[in-house]
């Protein structure tokens, strides 16, 4: 196959006997498609379902190289299932499916996929998949080396791009042209400014490694001109960095934005479950502020991740995870990550911790339902305006306000009525990707957003999210959360405020809040099944927002805890995963790109998210997650901050992305409408949920 | 002689399908797929895909004809037998269901109906020609083998 590959690969043999797993639920298309593989000479092991999948990968993170899997499949999203995976595992995925509308490729790579195929495939195309596995292991040690600017030698692969759909079905053609400049280019890199590249979209430019200051300094820059009117040149000037180009500001801008939708979608489910939990929100939504970088991202997914993200976290580490998490659990999770997120602020490594929420929070949306385009969007953009600093206190705040969703009751107020305060419920509904992606996978977003959904459902007529007031998102979530939840999350949310303020409190809320939540992954599964699950979630959120309450001090939300409790499980299960989902969907801008890749800049922060995440999460739910974060220190944070609804501020800095799944967002969006946030749109977010 | 006779009758009829636009070009992919060592791999595929095909169409009926309709389910199955049948290469069978699939998001029960019976006519002529040459397949390995032995 790879005949040039082979002979220019040092390595032995790759791409023969490239270990792939191959995940479709369709047994013709799973027959045909290993037949395929096994005729590119690589090493398949195939499953029809993605839970089996899942295990498979958490059994033993080295057995695989690559992981295919279909969009749609019974048990699992694809989307969930390929946060997931990115998130714990952080191997390159690639989607399949017969479907190749712009929106769902969108979808995939804002989730992270590192290639979308259209079904049938063909053999062409997979003969280039390799090169993926390449291009992340090459990048990650890159972006490990580069935390500041530095300028890598891009080889102008799909990574780079706004993550447009486009890039990537171009891959495969460019793929044949580049396979050999590729492996060249990997190969000497670089430091040479590149050889040519066939490659016409990549020319080689310098890469820059956007990190946490740097993220810091243009989040800053686009407060200050407000989101609508930033425009690469003025945020460069503010900005004031040598080396630093319009391209790369306008690219960054680009992908930033695409964050801030789906963090409003994300927003919204969470500004449900925040409003829920009582108020994170406010904390989510600063957090998202603060960051701007993306950190957010693993709030999202992993809830928890946020939570614990932030308090332990470096800033930097913190974020990054988070922001994968974010991604992934904001959806389901919106209080885990996020809340965890505020906690941190209060460190002061939360700052960035919240901007991983805003980060993540966009990945929520893709789940679509989780966040509903909440306001979530406008509350990231709120908390964007707002100083970082203070938003990360609040996030922290609002992160127990996610977490607690249930705890929401407290909060009607926070409603997020950015946009999606009728999400709440909605968000629960739409985000099936919380639900469903947080227990069975990591890979779709969408089990976030299942999770996130339901539990924004419920949180939202439940816990009315407990947001607190933190920012006005708590509020906002609370109101959101309106259907019910309310009064719990308000009551949490200000406790959580002051709480955050007092990381310390928080973080034990979140502690047991994430113990509850992260204990029982499996429940995030059940919570999956939104319909069924939101109960569930709505429990777990309740539970957490329960903890959170009760450590932040008064979480309102005991009466909603009671039905958390069995849930909390699930709860945190899912913001874990949300977290983590979050947090591997998209570095924030939707440039999604691998998973791991983008995050780079953000990358310490991510990564510190991310571990943040599998610190919680893994300290409750699932070990898996914290293989991926490997954060520890931080998940006990987080997941305490998941908690405490955490999750759901966490999300919310980063904009909507929370709110979506609490629905608590909402309010928490509408909280950050009053900022001069653009609202991403709730419709965004919506768009962007689904 | 046998051999290449049938394998030009194949030929031919896989052709005529094309023509019709029953089958695509995906069909020759999934024959490329055969090897010396699986030579029963399109028959495997083909008798997968038509179990498969014959149990979703069922269900989805049962899906349309109930009291109140699944149209969640039948979402999901008719866009399940799309990829199924988009990767054997039955294009138009395919396209039924998508369209089938769109009117089940719609919640159209009309558009299902007729989409499904546009379905299940496109589902029998790709049956019956995947029929015919999992037969021809079948012969050209009897001889194959005959012929080794």
């Amino acid at each position: 196959m790879t005949v040039e590959a082979e002979i220019d690969d040092p390595r032995d043999q790759f791409p023969i006997g490239m270990r792939v797993l191959a995940v479709d639920d369709d047994p013709t298309c799973l027959f045909l498609l290993e037949k395929l593989l096994r005729r590119c000479q690589y090493h398949v092991t195939t499953t029809n379902q993605a839970i089996k999948a899942l295990n498979l990968l958490r059994e033993n993170k080295d057995q695989f190289d690559l992981v295919i899997s279909d969009v749609q499949m019974p048990d699992m999203d694809g989307f969930k299932l390929l946060e997931l995976v990115g998130l714990e595992m952080d191997l390159p995925v690639i989607m399949l499916s017969i479907n190749g509308d712009t929106k769902l490729v969108m979808k995939g790579i804002t989730h992270g996929a590192c290639d979308y195929l259209l079904k049938p495939v063909r053999i062409e195309e997979l003969k280039n998949i390799w090169q993926h596995v390449i291009r992340r292991k090459k990048f990650d040690s890159k972006d490990r080396n580069n935390c500041g600017n530095q300028e890598k030698l891009h080889s102008g692969s799909v990574e780079g791009g706004p993550g447009s759909a486009g890039t990537l079905l171009d891959q495969n053609g460019k793929l044949n042209k580049k396979r050999k400049d590729q492996d060249e280019e990997e190969v000497e890199e670089h430091d040479e400014n590149g050889p040519d590249n066939d490659d016409p979209s990549n020319q080689k430019k310098p890469r820059v490694v956007w990190s946490v200051d740097l993220h810091r300094k243009f989040v800053a820059a686009v407060n200050q001109l407000g989101i609508d009117k930033a425009v690469p040149k003025k945020i460069l000037d503010l900005m004031n960095v040598e080396k630093l180009t319009r391209e790369n500001v306008a690219s960054h801008l680009q992908k930033y934005r695409l964050y801030l939708k789906r963090i409003s979608c994300v927003a919204n489910q969470q500004a449900n479950m925040v409003a829920a939990l009582g108020g994170t929100d406010a904390s989510f939504l600063q957090m998202s502020s603060l960051n701007g970088v993306g950190n957010f991202q693993t709030l999202n997914g992993s809830g928890q991740f946020h939570n614990t993200a932030f308090r332990s976290f470096p800033p930097s580490g913190m974020l990054g995870r988070l922001s994968t998490s974010a991604g992934l659990g904001i959806h389901s999770l919106p209080s885990s990550g996020m809340t965890q997120l505020g906690h941190s602020q209060n460190s002061g490594s939360s700052t960035i911790d919240q901007v991983n929420f805003q980060q993540v929070i966009i990945p929520g949306n893709h789940n679509g339902s989780v966040l509903q385009g909440m306001p979530m969007s406008l509350q990231l953009d709120q908390l964007q305006h707002n100083k970082s600093v203070t938003r990360v206190r609040e996030l922290s705040t609002a992160v127990d306000n996610t977490t607690v969703f249930p705890i929401s009751s407290g909060l009607p107020d926070a409603r997020m009525t950015i946009g999606s305060s009728s999400n709440p419920l909605l968000g629960v509904t739409n985000n099936t990707l919380m639900l469903e992606g947080a227990p069975q996978g990591a890979q779709t977003g969408k089990v976030f957003g299942n999770h996130s959904s339901v539990s924004f459902a419920s949180l939202n007529s439940e816990l009315s999210s407990p947001l607190p007031d933190h920012r006005r998102l708590n509020d906002n979530w609370s109101t959101a959360q309106s259907s019910g939840i309310q009064s719990n999350s308000f009551s949490s949310n200000d406790t959580f405020k002051q709480a955050t303020m007092q990381p310390s409190n928080l973080r034990d809320n979140m502690s047991t809040m994430a113990l509850q939540i992260g204990c029982d992954p499996c429940n995030v599964s059940s919570v999956s099944s939104i319909s069924t699950q939101s109960q569930d979630l709505r429990a777990d959120v309740q539970c957490r927002t329960n903890l959170i309450s009760s450590n932040a001090g008064q979480v309102s939300n005991n009466a909603p805890a009671q039905r958390w409790d069995d849930h909390d499980q699930d709860g945190s299960y899912h913001s874990n995963v949300m977290c983590s989902s979050i947090n591997s969907m998209i570095p924030v801008n939707g440039t999604v790109g691998p998973l791991g890749q983008h995050l780079e800049p953000k990358n310490t922060i991510f990564h510190t998210n991310m571990d943040f995440n599998s610190m919680e999460q893994s300290s409750f739910i699932d070990p898996s997650y914290m293989n991926h974060n490997e954060v520890n220190k931080s998940t006990m944070e987080t997941s305490l901050k998941l908690k405490q609804g955490l999750f759901m501020d966490q999300r919310k800095p980063q904009g909507s992305f929370i709110s979506g799944n609490f629905g608590s967002l909402e309010d928490i969006v509408s909280a950050m409408a009053k900022q001069p946030v653009s609202c991403l749109g709730h419709s965004q977010g919506n768009s962007l949920c689904n | 002689m046998v051999g290449t006779d049938l394998r030009q009758q194949l030929n031919n009829y896989i052709q005529s399908m094309r023509d019709q636009g029953i089958l695509d070009n995906q069909f020759q992919s999934v024959q490329a797929l055969k090897t010396e060592e699986n030579p029963h791999f399109v028959l495997e595929t083909v008798t997968g895909f038509c179990n498969d095909a014959d149990n979703g169409i069922a269900q989805m009926t049962r899906y349309l004809e109930g009291p109140v309709v699944d149209f969640t389910n039948l979402t999901g199955l008719s866009h399940f037998l799309r990829g199924s049948s988009s990767s054997i290469g039955g294009i138009r069978m395919a396209l039924a269901c998508r369209d089938l699939r769109r009117a089940s998001e719609a919640n159209n029960k009309q558009g299902c109906i007729e989409g499904m019976a546009r379905l299940k006519h496109e589902y029998n002529s790709l049956k019956e020609g995947l029929n015919n040459i999992s037969q021809i397949e079948r012969q050209m390995i009897g001889n194959a083998q005959r012929g080794r032995q």
